[in-house]
């Protein structure tokens, strides 16, 4: 699963063991050695989980929770505790703190990784369900492994050209979708919706490329889809990447 | 310096995006890549010159994919022999015996697996030596 973790951990030993354990070609790794090298690292990223160890000097992780809650007050990131005193915690527990789990060192390779993929699938669901989509973490809105992929082929200028054509085409085709729903013409409505799942899911896209198949194979099985409604939800999307894409690629 | 020896590669498909992901991708295969943007450009300039490998795009304007693959096939001598590796969306759910029957020698799925398509470039363009 296409995923960004920040790492946060004063101690050396500890950030690499997490990196080792959580590596593989869906994830991207983010490692802070101090609560303000979070704060700092989160300016310019959207993850998916942070982990947070509790006791750090001058910031502890009460603290670093606090502030990150403060800033982004719907903050699109699952952020658990990671921390080798259960008695950190005292009688009040970790989801009383803000934190959406806890977990106690030592850390245990496999299972660890097991179960926060399945807290972070649960927690994308529940987003999906409440409509939450429309704060998408990096990971959410171009598949790390995409641009694993395509770095291998492309400098960052070029990747970042790559996705400013995709933005240009995409612009001009959603314009063309609106006056074709307008005339109701199928045929050329799932022509481009076939292109835009096609470019989106070759660059990682991943939101965008399911939400026009979706509509696409909607519009195959039944002559009645309320494109009026999926239109503004696309539009919004694109609109996400947009914002999004330059600030992701950096 | 010695010239290096590319391999000439129409490249049919109609979003610009795709066509310069495909530019940078295949350039690190000694790949000159002609882009062609609907069917009959691809047809137009496939006559004009020569090319070691032809990747198709099956969803084009004005002559599908699908149609010029099969025109191609049907030059009977060498120029109709060329490789083609189809990629389509399916757009329209064919099965995957359409294309073959069309003439095609590979077909991938959209999103592409990048490192296949260049395993398949390879594998079609060593033989032109």
């Amino acid at each position: 699963m296409s995923r960004k973790i920040l790492i946060v951990d004063d101690n050396d030993i500890n950030r690499q063991y997490l990196r080792s354990v959580l590596s593989d070609e869906d994830t991207e790794l983010l490692s802070a050695s101090s609560g303000q090298m979070a704060l700092n690292l989160l300016e310019n990223h959207v993850p998916d989980i942070i982990l947070m160890d509790i006791q750090m000097p001058e910031m502890d992780g009460f603290e670093c929770l606090n502030l990150i809650k403060g800033k982004h007050t719907d903050y699109p990131s699952l952020v658990f505790a990671v921390t080798g005193f259960s008695d950190d915690f005292g009688n009040t527990s970790f989801k009383q703190l803000g934190f959406d789990e806890l977990f106690l060192k030592p850390i245990k390779a496999n299972l660890f990784k097991d179960q926060i993929g399945e807290l972070l699938m649960k927690w994308r669901k529940e987003k999906v369900s409440s409509n939450h989509l429309l704060r998408p973490s990096d990971a959410e809105l171009i598949e790390i492994k995409m641009i694993k992929e395509l770095q291998k082929y492309a400098s960052k200028k070029e990747l970042l050209e790559i996705y400013k054509e995709f933005e240009t085409e995409t612009s001009i085709a959603l314009q063309q979708l609106k006056s074709h729903i307008e005339s109701n013409d199928i045929d050329k409505i799932l022509s481009i919706l076939h292109t835009i799942k096609g470019n989106s899911a070759s660059l990682g896209l991943t939101l965008i490329a399911k939400l026009s198949e979706q509509v696409e194979s909607e519009i195959k099985n039944s002559e009645t889809v309320d494109l009026e409604n999926y239109l503004p939800e696309l539009l919004a999307l694109f609109a996400k990447f947009v914002s999004n894409y330059e600030r992701i690629l950096n | 310096m010695t010239e290096v020896d590319y391999k000439n590669v129409l490249v049919a498909e109609d979003s610009s995006v795709i066509q310069n992901l495909l530019k940078k991708i295949l350039l690190f295969e000694n790949c000159k890549i002609t882009s062609a943007k609907d069917g009959q450009s691809v047809l137009d300039k496939y006559e004009k010159d020569d090319y070691d490998l032809i990747i198709m795009d099956f969803n084009l304007p004005v002559m599908s994919g699908l149609e010029a693959t099969k025109k191609i096939r049907s030059i009977k001598n060498k120029k109709g022999k060329v490789p083609i590796i189809g990629i389509s969306g399916n757009a329209k759910n064919l099965p995957e015996s359409t294309f073959f029957e069309a003439g095609v020698n590979e077909y991938m799925q959209k999103p592409l697996d990048y490192d296949k398509l260049i395993e398949l470039v390879k594998k079609y363009t060593a033989s032109a030596e």
